[in-house]
């Protein structure tokens, strides 16, 4: 028998709302497990939406500490963390403790590169919030091979992408690169970090375009763990918010992609 | 063939082979139109095409428009 119904007892519940939706298994959310890649821009907006959304399993890596330069886009960081050098992984941990006070989220101040194989499992999807080829070409290998959701963003001034691949079919993010990713591969496309080089210019970057972005990829994970798949985007989408379009692309498997080559 | 910049809406034409690689097409857009040094995707309708596919492969013929679109890598 289901508890008695109490006057005004739906404002009390933090995610009434949320259950409004039908198709939102929220007991699933709340049992998920997600893994955040990069703790920047994206990763503090993504973890601040994911936190709200009910998500209470997090594991959130980066290596990189808190600048001034964050400050214009990332929730989670202040002033104090800038003075501090506060870790980047651990700051967003705080800030979501600080909004969801049911959360576990647990820091790893670390590459993902150095970040063991087995932190990868037990994950039910990983969000990539991160600034170079190179390391989402590892993290959607790693994903996609564990058979791991996995849904990647980036962002350039008020330009946008959202995509997302479901292993074991159809495409992960690397079927959908070319010559042009390879060249870019190891650069940097952030605007700090201790391995930038100086002279690879600073990529533009803005809090709307951000929230954007990680508002997508929050949105697709909640489908995954709801098992919607049918919901889900098909499977990549581009934003331009200075022209406002916005479009949802087919990016098709490749068979030749050394992700499904090698599995 | 027209290839479009997805960025600034303007069109170059491309005098290509069928055995023209996709890359190639992005590459040289992208050198035409001087842009930044970055990742861009070359898309048909409402697909990305591959790479290293060549323009007989993707299915791209004569009257096509292509548009070249940068993919943000920015995190």
């Amino acid at each position: 028998m289901s508890a008695p119904l109490r006057i005004g007892s739906i404002d009390h519940d933090r995610y009434d709302r949320s259950r409004r939706i039908s198709w939102l298994d929220m007991d699933s959310v709340f049992r998920s497990r997600v893994m955040i890649v990069g703790a920047g821009a994206l990763g503090n907006e993504v973890a601040k939406n994911l936190a709200l959304s009910g998500f209470r399993n997090m594991t959130i890596v980066d290596m990189d500490k808190v600048v001034g330069s964050n400050l214009n886009r990332c929730l989670f960081f202040t002033d104090d963390d800038v003075r501090r050098e506060s870790n980047k992984a651990e700051a967003v941990a705080r800030g979501v403790k600080s909004i969801s006070a049911e959360s576990d989220p647990k820091a790893f101040v670390s590459m993902i590169e150095d970040v063991p194989d087995r932190e990868f499992d037990g994950h039910d999807l990983v969000l990539g919030c991160l600034d170079n080829v190179q390391t989402r070409v590892h993290v959607n290998f790693k994903a996609y091979s564990r058979g791991i959701a996995y849904v990647d963003g980036g962002i350039e001034g008020f330009l946008g992408k959202v995509m997302v691949a479901m292993p074991p079919k159809g495409a992960c993010l690397q079927c959908g690169m070319n010559r042009t990713h390879a060249r870019v591969a190891e650069l940097r496309f952030s605007c700090t970090g201790k391995d930038v080089v100086l002279h690879v210019p600073r990529l533009p970057a803005e809090i709307t375009t951000t929230s954007i972005v990680a508002a997508i990829m929050v949105r697709e994970a909640l489908k995954i763990v709801s098992k919607r798949r049918d919901l889900l985007l098909q499977n990549a989408f581009y934003y331009d918010g200075q022209r406002n379009m916005s479009e949802e692309l087919e990016v098709p498997l490749d068979p030749d992609c050394p992700v499904h080559s090698r599995r | 063939m027209k290839v479009k910049n997805a960025e600034t809406g303007a069109t170059v034409e491309m005098e290509l082979e069928v055995e023209n690689t996709i890359d190639e097409v992005i590459e040289s857009a992208a050198t035409f139109w001087s842009k930044d040094m970055g990742a861009y995707v070359l898309r048909k309708g409402k697909k990305v095409l591959r790479g290293g596919n060549t323009l007989k492969d993707a299915g791209v013929v004569a009257n096509d428009v292509l548009e070249l679109i940068p993919d943000p890598e920015g995190g």
